[in-house]
């Protein structure tokens, strides 16, 4: 039995694209748009996060993100909040991610390139377009503690500082994104 | 009665599912995930998507006011069964997509009847349960969540028919007495505040000697057991949940010694509600209260009974 279900796990697996951000274009209210490849080759870091509005992960951590994109922005971090989900007729789709802009991401192009799954999920790029940290924003999940790894946090002040590994991935703990 | 694990119930498998058609608007503020609560109103051990261990213990309080016949006949008890049965259940996540577990009980059972009274208990059987999600309940707006289900029992209680001298109505039986192994399909949906899911299983029980009385045994075999259990619920803001359930369970005619007896069928089908409370991510509390509906044909060569629920859950992120 469980290694049927590794083998469906693996097979699930092995149909995961590798990252990249070429021919990726978010919109954002008002026709705003952002081409995302050269977008990220002019930062120092990019922080690719998704959102659902229907999260209460995320809702939980909207102020903590604002915060850290307003603490690193002058270091050259710029953070891209991404609304890839599919939305029933009606619903609202997204607001602002208390200060931070939200794009959308028609069709889910970006969240089925990167196989992004989880609200608050979170990929880092370089200059380069170099995918440098994947995972989510910090330990907590709806109930915020002091005591919770700022993994998000670590993985952009290391990369910056320069002592980071090439990549480190962490785990997420968000929402199931609504992709189809 | 919401259980953790498939045996005589099918509340007592792995999960929940919905093919039910839910025409709501999803709220326009960030809410709870129905498909991360909901899964635990009836299976209180099943790990959402985030989480990749659970360890619980569940208590559960059963009184048998009466029992179905063969022809499925409701007749009331002339005197008295009491089951109270206490379980230690753990689930772990393999892959993203894979999870599972295994459920170790503990019954004592207290019968009366003509002036006897037997009181008796021990470890029962031992399930092992796993669940494979092919599609999550909130992974797609139209479509419905699909897992694919598996369990097996193994016979590590005592049977009723195994001689017990010192318990003359058999209150010290807390297991069937063979092997079983079921598998599953498990559709569920999730909109907004709302989750409902349903749950069908095929159980194969594997044949068995019996000797039943000290006499010569006999080789009894079983028939397929089909099993369904649907739940919807409601999800808050908190995470919490309460839904409504109902299960059914329907085995064919068994075969003793190549010969088969109509008079064996089995069948129930009970009703409950159930709550989940989640305590800062890392606990839940779960609750249920049931009732076997007492009514004819709703049960064969079952007893009809109604009982409470109450469980902890840790979990590990």
């Amino acid at each position: 039995m469980l290694s049927l279900l590794l083998a469906l796990d693996v097979a699930a697996r092995a149909a995961t694209p590798a990252p990249s951000l070429s021919d990726i274009a978010l919109r954002a209210d008002g026709g705003r748009a952002l081409v995302l490849e050269p977008f990220v080759r002019a930062q120092r870091l990019t922080a690719v996060v998704f959102f659902s509005a229907t999260c209460p992960c995320f809702a939980a951590h909207r102020a903590r993100l604002a915060a850290l994109a307003r603490d690193l922005d002058a270091r050259g971090v710029r953070f891209v909040v991404v609304d890839s989900e599919r939305h029933a007729a009606g619903e609202a789709a997204a607001g602002a991610a208390s200060g931070l802009p939200i794009w959308r991401d028609d069709g889910a192009r970006l969240a089925r390139r990167l196989d992004a799954r989880q609200a608050t999920e979170t990929f880092v790029f370089d200059a380069t377009g170099a995918l440098r940290y994947h995972g989510g924003l910090d330990g907590d999940r709806t109930h915020l503690t002091s005591a919770a790894t700022p993994r998000l946090r670590d993985a952009l002040t290391g990369l910056l500082a320069g002592k980071a590994p090439s990549f480190a991935s962490a785990k997420t703990l968000g929402c199931v994104l609504r992709l189809r | 009665m919401p259980r953790w694990r498939r045996s005589r119930s099918p509340s007592r498998a792995a999960l929940a599912v919905a093919a039910l058609a839910l025409a709501v608007t999803a709220p326009r503020r960030a809410h709870a995930q129905a498909c991360c609560a909901g899964g635990a109103v009836v299976t209180p051990a099943r790990l959402a998507p985030h989480e990749d261990v659970a360890l619980g213990l569940q208590v559960r309080a059963r009184t048998n006011q009466g029992s179905f016949d063969a022809s499925g006949r409701y007749v009331a008890a002339a005197g008295v069964e009491q089951v109270f049965e206490q379980d230690v259940a753990a689930s772990v996540r393999v892959t993203r997509s894979a999870q599972v577990g295994a459920l170790v009980p503990l019954v004592q059972t207290h019968r009366g009847a003509a002036g006897v009274d037997d009181w008796g208990g021990g470890v029962g059987d031992v399930a092992l349960t796993a669940r494979y999600d092919l599609l999550l309940a909130a992974e797609a707006l139209d479509w419905p969540g699909v897992a694919l289900l598996a369990a097996s029992d193994l016979p590590t209680g005592k049977p009723a028919d195994e001689p017990s001298p010192d318990h003359p109505l058999a209150a010290d039986a807390t297991g069937a007495g063979t092997y079983d192994v079921t598998l599953g399909l498990s559709l569920e949906k999730a909109r907004g505040h709302l989750f409902a899911g349903v749950n069908g299983w095929w159980t194969h029980r594997f044949a068995r000697a019996v000797a039943a009385g000290g006499g010569p045994a006999v080789r009894e075999s079983f028939s397929a057991r089909w099993s369904l259990l649907a739940v919807a619920s409601y999800v808050f803001e908190n995470e919490a949940a309460v839904g409504l359930y109902g299960s059914a369970l329907d085995e064919g005619p068994a075969t003793i010694d190549g010969a088969r007896d109509d008079s064996t069928r089995l069948r129930l089908t009970t009703f409950g509600a159930a709550g989940v409370l989640p305590i800062r991510d890392l606990w839940r509390v779960q609750g249920s209260a049931f009732v076997d509906v007492p009514l004819a044909s709703f049960g064969r060569n079952e007893p009809a009974g109604l009982g409470l629920t109450a469980s902890l859950v840790r979990v590990w992120l």
